[in-house]
């Protein structure tokens, strides 16, 4: 893979990232307002 | 029971190892009426296993710790070590 | 122990003895047996009485338990399945001594209960869950609970407990008694949960039988809110007769009324109720407990028998060294310092594996792939950022090992006794403590956990210092500054313990100060009284800790995969872009050159007397979203800086880096005074949105961001300049 490919490459995952972080609560699900999951929180969906 | 006049104290003043029998209790209502409704209201048995500040008291089998403002509100009479 | 389930009987149902009211009121539902709706179910009772511990038998899931009152605080829902395979909803409900609810997790009981959540379905059938060890105690708020008028089941639960105690119960008669199924087990071993199956499977559940007369000086009184509280505020009849009876049992109607204001006509009748009792000297709420509580003795004589009088039980043995005034800090003492101990020498050796493995694949990438932006990406930025983060699994591992090791055992409830009397100095109560020891772990549990506290003022003051409390988030930071502080291995674990525990040490104090302060200022209010029951001590319960263990490590690989992999993406192009006119310019010109160096410039001056350059300054912008973000921010911007051909520990990195007049950037001073401001800095998007949601109001998450960072600024630039100007 030559230089400029890989720039390419680079920055699309970048702007994937970018993405990822700005739609984070999004894609989250309806978890809201808690990026921690941990069990004593009531948002935290429940599992079977 | 023993007929001796009954010393009536704080809990707090209840020495460890002691019984009394709570007789009164006073100062702020909702939190008197969240310790009958415990089962620590007038009549019952308290039992102190510790405590200066803080008070560890055994009441109905259950570890219960007050702390001194509580134990301060709760009037008990001393029983005799031997009632328990 | 015995299955006491009844076969069902149709003419046992008990109805005939019910007070019509309730019994006509029930009728509907009873004709229409529940084929068409899931049946919900509501778990109630005591705090710390296995609820939770049942549920999770029941629904498989894996809800968080503990040995202490007040692990509970929200409403969880789970579904199981009846006999005949008929979905159920069950709701876990926070424990509660009492309906009238004293504090916002009773709240939620009450609520749910009442059936006023408007997202939570009204139980059709409750669940009473006692602690087989206090009846009497657990009987009274089931008492409450009858007079709901729904179908109850009674579980005693810790069965095995209350006949070490010397307690026996005789359920079958107990089930006579009330007229409920009573299903004795315990929840731990799984003991009585297909007998609570069972019984939740069938179509028809008795309604409570016990009888139980209100107090004739109160009884007109109850009739008449009663009527007021159907009519004129539209609560179902069983409601009403319910809430009329907590109306008159607790002075604070707010307590019973909650967030749904009463009518008019409803708070007359109770106000001239009032004054008439007032005026002929009768104690009403006193008079109801005590109807009650007389009841239920009677019920507890004849159904319990002791075999034994009870003697100084191993708890008590224990406690005697445990919450003794000097042994007991010792014991707590030596719990700390053998944490911070473990955490660095138990975790070293997973911690150098992952650390090179980490490093070889950074050497493979660079190996197999040609030079370019993409490879830089991978090493420099996702190899850098995450790598350096997942490192600190371990240490995070053991310190939630210690933390549920304190959670399963009673060793909380005991913390908070002995935190009683410093807490007592700054206003506050030993409940209080329960969540700022959570708040080791995590702030947000913590603040969570602050739902026990009664006093609304009280509450609030443990949630603006609860983040003051190291978490765990904070150990990656504290780790890699003590690293770059003291190189090598030839310093003894203990120089790095201790330095540890002075930062635990520097947040609990900043909290205890923060909290009197604010006691005395913001959030005035009397001194609070403290009634809190010290559960008996349990071996530690190593599945559940593990567990527990599990889901946390899970979630910390989980955050480091998306939230900081993105992070270290967004900053590895941040830091490269745009780039140098000239190819071959330095590392380091072109670092200063991108678009962080630019932006961390612009920052500089508000750092620079902390003794930080623009690129701690980086990072203490990107760990806004968590503080370990940080460390994976110093990767990748040292990471881009050392260039091509090094993938050396990070540290390696900061302590060579050096300020443009070649002064060392990371000396000694520097790192400690890093890690403070770290001790003190609001640094957690998480924390902010869970303040919000418990105080509702955007008013204290920034107040809370405002005094935090002002005073790590503060108290930085203090230790900075003193640091200076005493040679460091």
């Amino acid at each position: 893979m030559n230089a400029d490919m890989q720039q390419i490459a680079a920055l699309a995952i970048v702007a994937l990232a970018v993405l990822g972080l700005v739609f984070r609560r999004r894609l989250r699900g309806r978890r809201k307002s808690c990026a921690d999951g941990c069990a004593a929180c009531p948002t935290e969906k429940l599992r079977r | 029971m023993s007929s001796a006049p009954i010393p009536l104290s704080p809990l707090c003043q209840l020495p460890a190892g002691r019984t009394g029998r709570v007789t009164r209790l006073t100062g702020d209502e909702g939190f008197c009426q969240r310790i009958r409704e415990m089962g620590f209201g007038e009549a019952a048995l308290v039992t102190k296993i510790s405590g200066s500040s803080t008070s560890l008291c055994l009441v109905n089998g259950m570890r219960i710790a007050l702390n001194h403002g509580a134990a301060m509100s709760i009037l008990v009479e001393h029983l005799p070590a031997a009632a328990r | 122990m015995a299955a006491n389930v009844r076969p069902p009987d149709p003419g046992a149902d008990g109805r005939g003895d019910l007070p019509p009211h309730i019994a006509a009121a029930s009728l509907p539902r009873r004709a229409s047996p529940a084929s068409e709706r899931t049946p919900v179910y509501a778990m109630v009772g005591n705090p710390n009485c296995g609820k939770t511990t049942l549920f999770n038998a029941l629904t498989g899931l894996r809800q968080k338990v503990g040995n202490y009152p007040g692990v509970t605080v929200e409403k969880k829902i789970g579904e199981a399945y009846s006999q005949h395979g008929r979905p159920m909803k069950i709701i876990d409900l926070p424990g509660a001594y009492s309906l009238a609810a004293r504090s916002p997790d009773e709240a939620v009981t009450r609520d749910v209960l009442l059936g006023r959540r408007a997202d939570t379905p009204q139980p059709d059938r409750v669940i009473c869950v006692l602690d087989a060890t206090n009846l009497e105690r657990s009987l009274y708020f089931v008492h409450q609970i009858f007079d709901l008028g729904r179908p109850v089941i009674v579980v005693l639960n810790m069965m095995d407990l209350a006949q070490r105690a010397g307690i026996e119960i005789d359920a079958r008669e107990l089930e006579a008694r009330l007229g409920v199924p009573v299903i004795a087990g315990e929840a731990v071993h799984g003991r009585g949960v297909v007998e609570l199956r069972l019984a939740m499977s069938r179509a028809e559940l008795p309604l409570p039988r016990h009888r139980w007369d209100v107090p004739a000086p109160i009884a007109p009184a109850v009739a008449e809110l009663q009527a007021s509280l159907s009519e004129g505020d539209g609560r179902p009849p069983l409601v009403a007769r319910a809430e009329a009876l907590l109306l008159l049992t607790d002075f604070d109607t707010v307590r019973v009324a909650g967030s749904t204001p009463l009518s008019a006509r409803t708070t007359g009748i109770l106000d001239a109720w009032r004054q008439r009792w007032a005026g002929q000297g009768t104690d009403w709420s006193g008079t109801l407990i005590k109807s009650r509580y007389d009841s239920i003795h009677r019920l507890c004589h004849d159904v319990t028998r002791r075999t034994r009088t009870q003697g100084p039980s191993l708890s008590d043995r224990v406690d005697a060294i445990l919450i003794h005034s000097v042994w007991g800090w010792l014991v707590f003492a030596t719990i700390m310092a053998l944490l911070f101990f473990s955490i660095f020498t138990l975790a070293e050796y997973p911690m150098n594996w992952i650390d090179s493995q980490v490093a070889a694949l950074g050497d493979w990438v660079k190996s197999t792939m040609s030079a370019g932006d993409l490879r830089d990406l991978f090493t420099d930025g996702v190899i850098a950022g995450v790598g350096g983060i997942v490192v600190f699994l371990p240490q995070i591992l053991i310190l939630f090992f210690f933390v549920g090791l304190l959670e399963s055992t009673g060793y909380m409830a005991r913390a908070a006794f002995l935190m009683d009397r410093p807490m007592s100095r700054v206003g506050l109560h030993g409940k209080s403590f329960i969540p700022l020891l959570g708040s080791y772990a995590c702030a947000i549990p913590g603040i969570m956990a602050t739902r026990t506290i009664e006093d609304a003022k009280d509450r609030l003051v443990t949630i603006l210092v609860a983040p003051l409390m190291s978490c765990s988030a904070r150990l990656p930071v504290y780790l890699l500054m003590i690293a770059t502080l003291l190189p090598g291995d030839a310093l003894p674990a203990g120089t790095k313990a201790g330095i540890m525990l002075l930062m635990y040490f520097l947040g609990t104090a900043g909290a205890f100060g923060f909290a009197w302060l604010f006691k005395r200022t913001l959030l005035r209010s009397s001194p609070p009284l403290m009634i809190l029951e010290l559960p008996p001590y349990q071996p530690p319960r190593f599945k559940d800790i593990l567990r527990h263990m599990v889901e946390r490590a899970w979630l910390f690989l989980k955050n480091a995969g998306t939230i900081i992999l993105a992070i270290s993406i967004v900053l590895w192009f941040l830091t490269t872009y745009p780039k140098h006119p000239d190819p071959a310019a330095s590392p380091d010109v072109q670092i200063a050159h991108s678009f962080a160096g630019q932006a961390g410039k612009v920052i500089e001056p508000l750092i620079k007397p902390l003794g930080f350059d623009w690129r701690i300054g980086i990072g203490l912008i990107t760990s806004f979203a968590a503080r370990e973000v940080f460390v994976s921010s110093m990767g990748v911007i040292f990471g881009v800086q050392a260039g091509d051909d090094n993938t050396a520990p990070i540290r390696d990195a900061m302590r060579a880096a050096v300020w443009p007049d070649g002064a060392p950037l990371f000396t000694p001073l520097v790192c400690l005074v890093l890690m403070v401001y770290y001790v003190f800095a609001m640094q957690c998007m998480s924390t902010i949105a869970i303040v919000k949601r418990e105080t509702n109001s955007w008013r204290w998450p920034l107040f809370q961001i405002a005094y935090m960072t002002g005073t790590a600024w503060l108290v930085c630039f203090a230790a900075y300049q003193a640091g200076r100007a005493l040679g460091f």
